[in-house]
C-alpha cells in the first residue's frame, strides 16, 4: 500500500468539470497508465480517491489536491509521469508527495482559499472610490449573505471568514484578490465577497464578474498558511 | 470561434462537457492535410449519441485513413440552441469548431423514428437548406445510415443518399468517390458524385427514384433513370473478425447513457420475434471469436481507462462462446476494479447464472422480457419464453440475492384480448409471490419490487407483422388504465409509454414520401427531440398532418394487403417477402419458428441471399440447445 498526495492545475477547458467528473478522469487515466489504484470492498468497488474541497465548474485553479492509495507501491517520479501522460489539457499534475497512510484527510485540514476574481464595472468610478469601499468593507464586523439551504434560505455572517481583500481598478476592469475560509468548516465563497463589495459601493457602480480563479489551498494554523503538501 | 464560444457561451450552458471536443481519444486531424471531410452527426443529445456504438466504429475507421477526416456534432440541447441562435452562430463540430456547412459530407445516423424533427433542425442551424434539391454544389452532401434509412421514403426529400445496411465498408467507398471528385481543393460535384455512388451496393439516391401515387395514395416506386439499380440490397461485414473494431473509442468528460466499453460478441439474431425489426435487419448471425475479443477487451481498457466492459449485441446469452468469456473476463479484470456487464438477459435460468457471475449488473437489477402476458400471445409474436422459463429465471435471481426484477411487455399485438392483459398482471404477481417465499425462506427482510414496463406494439417495416394495423390511441389508452387498475400492488411498478409517441413512430415507421412535407411543417411549429417527454408536442403533429392533407391513421392503422406494394419494397434487406408472409400466417395461426441455429432452418434467405452461413465460434449449438430447453 502506499498513499500520495497530488496538486495539480484545473486550467483551460478543464475548468468546465464537474467534481465527479474529474473523478472520473483520473480514475481512468490511472487505469491507462497501468496506475495499481486501490478499490474498496464490496458489490460497486470504488478507488481509494479523495480531493480537497471542491471547485465550482467554471472557476480555473493553480493548485487543486487530491489523495490517492495504490496497492502497491511505485516510485513517485514514475507515477508522476504516468499519470500526466494520461491526463486532458488544463489538468498539469505539478507535485507528488508520499504521505502517511494514516495522514488525515484533505477535506478535513484544508480550510483556507485564495481567489482572484476579474470582472468589469458598469460606470466609471476612480480607483480611490473601489478601494474605500473595500476598506469600508473589511471595517464592518458584520457581512450577511443569504444561502439556500434544504430547510429555507438561511443568513449567514462572513466576516469572520474573510482574512484578507485587496483590489484594484484599472478603467472598467477590477481585480480583486481575497484570502477566505474555505470548506466544510467555515465557507465563504468568492462570489459573496463581490456581491458584498458591490453593495458598499452604494449604486454608485455595478460590479460583473467575468472569471474566478483559485490561486492555491492552504491549512491555516492561526497566522500560518501551510501548503497541504507540506502538512504531513 | 472556439475560444468565443468557450468564453461567452458554454459558462451559461447547462452542461458544458457536451461541447468541449476535447475528450481522451479525441482524433484533432490537421484540416488542410485531409482531402475529405466528413461530420457525423447524431440527432440526439451528446449523452445519447456518443453511447452510439456505430459511432465508434466509423469514427475510428474514418480518421485512420489518411486522406480522411471524421468529426462529431450532436444536436445541440435548447439552451445551446437558443445561443447559437441569438448570437447567429452555425451548428459547428465539436472537434475544430468548424461550421458544418465546410465540410464535404455530413451523415446523420437514423436510430428512431423521433429523432427525425432533430435532423431538419440541425440543418436548419447549419444553414445549409432543407431539401436536397434547393442544394447546390457549395453544400456538403447529405447522407444517412442507421436501421431507420432501410424505410428511408418519409426523408427522402432531405437527404442525398443514404447508405443501407452495415456502413464500414460502404462509407470508405463513398468517401473515396467524393475523393476521386474533388479537384483542387474544391467540393467535388454534387450530380458526378451522386451518379457515380449509386453504382456501389447499398447505395440508395432518392432522387434517382420517382413515386406514382393513385387517389393520393402511394402506388409504386422506380428508377426514373438508366443504371439505377430496382432494389437497392443491404451491405453487411462478412467475418466479424476481420471488420474493423476500434479500441480507442472517444472517453467523454460527461456520463453518457451507456459510459462503458462496449465489446461487440456478436451481430444479428435468429430468434425470430415476429415485432422485432433488429432480429431482421441485421441478419445474419456472426459471431466474434474470444480470442479477438479478450485481445479488443485488453486494448480497449488500457486506452480508455472505463471501469466496465458491457458485452453487446441484440441478445448477448446467445452468443456461443459466452461462459468461457464471462469467465476469463472476470479474472482478468476482476482485480483492476473493471466489471462486466450484459445489456440484456434471455429469461430463463442460465442466464441468471451468468449474471450471478458477474455481480456487475445488481446494481440496476435484472430485467426481462416476456413481451405477452400469456403463452398464446407469445406464441404469435414467437417469443421463445415459456411460463415456467421465466418463473425459474425470476426464482434463481431471487435465490441469488436480486430483490428487484423488470418485466417488459408489450400491449396492442395483433390478436390481442382482455385475457393478454390480465396475463401480464398474473405473470406480474407470480413473480412477485414466488420472490417474497424465496427471500423469506431465505430470511432475507427486503421488499421484493417488479417493475412492468409496457410499451405499443409499433408494426416495423421488414417484419412479418408489417402488415398489421397499430391500434388506435384511445383503444392503447384504455388498455393502459386496465392494465393499472391490476397491477394496483404495493410490490409492483407499472410504466407505460405515451400512446401519442408510438403513433407517430408507426406512421414515420410504414410512412412514404409524402410525409416529408409533414415533417417539415412539424418542425416549422416547433417540434424537436420528440422522443423527450418535456418537448413532444402532439397537437403541433397534428395540426402539421392537417395542414398537409395527410391522414397518419392511413399509415398506422390500416391493415395492409399483401399484393400492395409497400414504400420500402425496393430495399432488400436479404429477407425474403416469401418468408415474412409465411411467418404472419403462422403469427395468425399462434404457430412457433425455431431458431435456425439451434433447429430447422426456415429459410428466411439470408443465408443463400448473401453467401454466407450462421457463424458460431462454440460450433454447432444445435445439440446444446436441446440441454438447455431453450425450445
Ligand atoms: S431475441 Fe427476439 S426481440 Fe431480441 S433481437 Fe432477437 S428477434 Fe429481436
Amino acid at each position: 500500500m502506499q498513499r500520495l498526495r497530488i496538486e495539480f492545475t484545473k486550467e483551460k477547458l478543464a475548468k468546465f468539470l464537474s467534481h465527479l467528473e474529474l473523478l472520473k478522469v483520473f480514475e481512468r487515466a490511472m487505469r491507462r497508465g497501468a496506475i495499481p489504484l486501490s478499490f474498496t470492498r464490496g458489490f460497486h468497488p470504488h478507488p481509494r480517491i479523495s480531493f480537497g474541497p471542491a471547485l465550482a465548474v467554471g472557476i480555473t485553479s493553480s493548485r487543486e489536491y487530491m489523495d490517492v492509495e495504490l496497492k502497491r507501491r511505485i516510485p513517485v517520479s514514475q507515477f508522476k509521469e504516468k499519470l500526466q501522460q494520461q491526463l486532458p489539457q488544463g489538468i498539469v499534475v505539478r507535485k507528488v508527495e508520499e504521505i502517511p497512510l494514516k495522514a488525515t484527510a484533505l477535506m478535513a485540514v484544508i480550510n483556507c482559499a485564495v481567489y482572484q476574481v476579474r470582472g468589469e464595472v458598469d460606470k466609471l468610478l476612480t480607483e480611490k472610490e473601489f478601494e474605500e469601499a473595500i476598506k469600508s468593507l473589511l471595517a464592518r464586523n458584520y457581512i450577511p449573505v443569504e444561502r439556500e439551504t434544504k430547510k429555507g434560505v438561511k443568513r449567514k455572517n462572513i466576516r469572520e471568514g474573510i482574512y484578507c481583500l485587496t483590489g484594484s481598478l484599472v478603467n472598467r476592469c477590477f481585480n480583486v484578490h481575497m484570502k477566505v475560509a474555505t470548506g466544510s468548516g467555515d465557507n465563504v465563497r468568492p462570489e459573496e465577497v463581490v456581491h458584498a463589495l458591490a453593495q458598499e459601493l452604494e449604486g454608485k457602480a455595478q460590479l460583473s464578474v467575468l472569471s474566478i480563479h483559485r490561486e492555491a489551498l492552504y491549512v491555516k494554523e492561526g497566522d500560518n498558511y501551510l501548503s497541504p503538501m507540506e502538512v504531513v | 470561434m472556439r475560444d468565443w464560444v468557450t468564453e461567452k457561451i458554454l459558462p451559461k450552458v447547462e452542461k458544458p462537457t457536451r461541447y468541449l471536443g476535447t475528450e481522451w481519444n479525441a482524433v484533432h486531424k490537421p484540416w488542410d492535410d485531409v482531402a475529405v471531410k466528413m461530420a457525423f452527426a447524431f440527432p440526439d443529445v451528446y449523452e445519447v449519441g456518443m453511447s452510439h456504438l456505430g459511432l465508434r466504429i466509423l469514427y475510428g475507421l474514418v480518421n485512420e485513413q489518411k486522406d480522411m477526416l471524421m468529426e462529431r456534432v450532436f444536436a445541440p440541447w435548447v439552451d445551446m440552441e437558443e445561443m447559437l441562435r441569438q448570437y447567429n452562430l452555425p451548428l459547428f463540430t465539436l472537434e475544430s469548431y468548424r461550421p458544418l456547412s465546410e465540410f464535404d459530407v455530413v451523415g446523420f445516423t437514423l436510430q428512431y423514428e423521433m429523432s427525425y424533427t432533430n435532423v431538419l433542425n440541425m440543418l436548419n442551424l447549419a444553414g445549409i437548406p432543407l431539401r436536397s434539391i434547393d442544394r447546390t454544389s457549395k453544400h456538403p452532401l447529405i447522407i444517412a445510415g442507421g436501421p431507420c434509412a432501410l424505410n428511408p421514403e418519409p426523408l427522402a426529400d432531405f437527404i442525398d443518399i443514404f447508405l443501407l445496411g452495415e456502413s464500414e465498408e460502404l462509407l470508405l467507398e463513398v468517401l473515396a468517390v467524393i475523393k476521386k471528385n474533388k479537384k483542387n481543393g474544391l467540393r467535388a460535384d454534387r450530380d458526378r458524385v451522386m451518379e457515380e455512388v449509386v453504382k456501389i451496393p447499398g447505395v440508395y439516391v432518392p432522387a434517382f427514384y420517382d413515386v406514382t401515387y393513385q387517389e393520393g395514395k402511394f402506388k409504386k416506386i422506380e428508377p426514373n433513370r438508366p443504371g439505377v439499380p430496382k432494389r437497392i440490397k443491404k451491405r453487411v461485414v462478412a467475418d466479424l473478425d476481420k471488420a474493423y473494431f476500434p479500441t480507442n473509442p472517444i472517453v467523454p468528460f460527461m456520463e453518457i447513457v451507456h459510459d462503458r466499453i462496449m465489446l461487440e460478441v456478436l451481430r444479428g439474431c435468429t430468434r425470430g420475434c415476429r415485432f422485432c425489426q433488429a432480429g431482421i435487419i441485421y441478419r445474419p448471425v456472426r459471431e466474434r471469436s474470444p480470442q479477438t475479443l479478450l485481445k479488443q477487451a485488453e486494448e480497449l481498457v488500457r486506452k480508455t481507462g472505463h471501469d466496465e466492459i458491457s458485452l453487446t449485441s441484440l441478445s448477448t446469452t446467445d452468443y456461443s462462446c459466452i461462459e468461457p468469456l464471462i469467465n476469463r473476463l472476470v479474472n482478468i479484470y476482476g482485480e483492476q476494479g473493471v466489471g462486466i456487464s450484459l445489456p440484456s438477459l434471455r429469461a430463463d435460468a442460465f442466464s441468471v447464472g451468468l449474471a450471478e457471475e458477474i455481480q456487475r449488473v445488481r446494481k440496476t437489477g435484472l430485467t426481462f422480457a416476456p413481451e405477452a402476458g400469456t403463452q398464446r400471445l407469445r406464441d404469435v409474436i414467437n417469443k421463445g419464453v415459456t411460463e415456467e422459463a421465466l418463473l425459474e429465471a425470476a426464482q434463481a435471481a431471487f435465490s441469488a440475492g436480486w430483490t428487484s426484477i423488470k418485466l417488459y411487455f408489450m400491449i396492442g399485438l395483433p390478436t390481442e384480448t382482455e385475457k393478454d392483459l390480465e396475463g401480464i398482471a398474473e405473470l406480474a404477481r407470480k413473480v412477485v409471490e414466488l420472490g417474497q417465499k424465496t427471500l423469506k425462506e431465505q430470511g432475507v427482510r427486503k421488499r421484493v419490487k417488479v417493475t412492468v414496463s409496457v410499451s405499443s406494439f409499433v408494426p416495423k417495416p421488414h417484419t412479418p407483422l408489417q402488415w398489421e394495423p397499430q391500434d388506435e390511441i384511445e383503444v392503447l389508452k384504455k388498455k393502459q388504465s386496465y392494465l393499472k387498475s391490476l397491477l394496483r400492488d404495493r410490490h409492483i411498478t407499472y410504466n407505460w409509454h405515451a400512446a401519442e409517441v408510438s403513433f407517430l413512430e408507426a406512421v414515420f415507421a410504414k410512412g412514404d414520401r409524402q410525409l416529408g412535407k409533414v415533417l417539415e411543417a412539424a418542425w416549422r411549429k416547433g417540434c424537436k427531440f420528440d422522443s423527450w417527454t418535456e418537448h413532444f408536442r402532439f397537437q403541433s403533429w397534428l395540426d402539421a398532418f392537417k395542414e398537409c392533407n395527410v391522414d397518419p391513421g392511413f399509415y398506422a392503422h390500416r391493415k395492409i394487403k399483401y399484393d400492395e406494394v409497400l414504400p420500402w419494397d425496393h430495399i432488400d434487406v436479404g429477407v425474403t417477402k416469401k418468408y415474412l408472409i409465411r411467418e404472419h400466417q403462422k403469427a395468425l395461426r399462434g404457430e412457433i419458428t425455431g431458431d435456425c441455429r439451434f433447429v430447422n432452418c426456415p429459410g428466411c434467405g439470408i443465408c443463400s441471399r448473401f453467401g454466407v452461413a450462421v457463424v458460431q465460434k462454440g460450433g454447432d449449438t444445435r445439440n446444446a440447445a436441446v440441454k438447455n430447453r431453450i425450445y
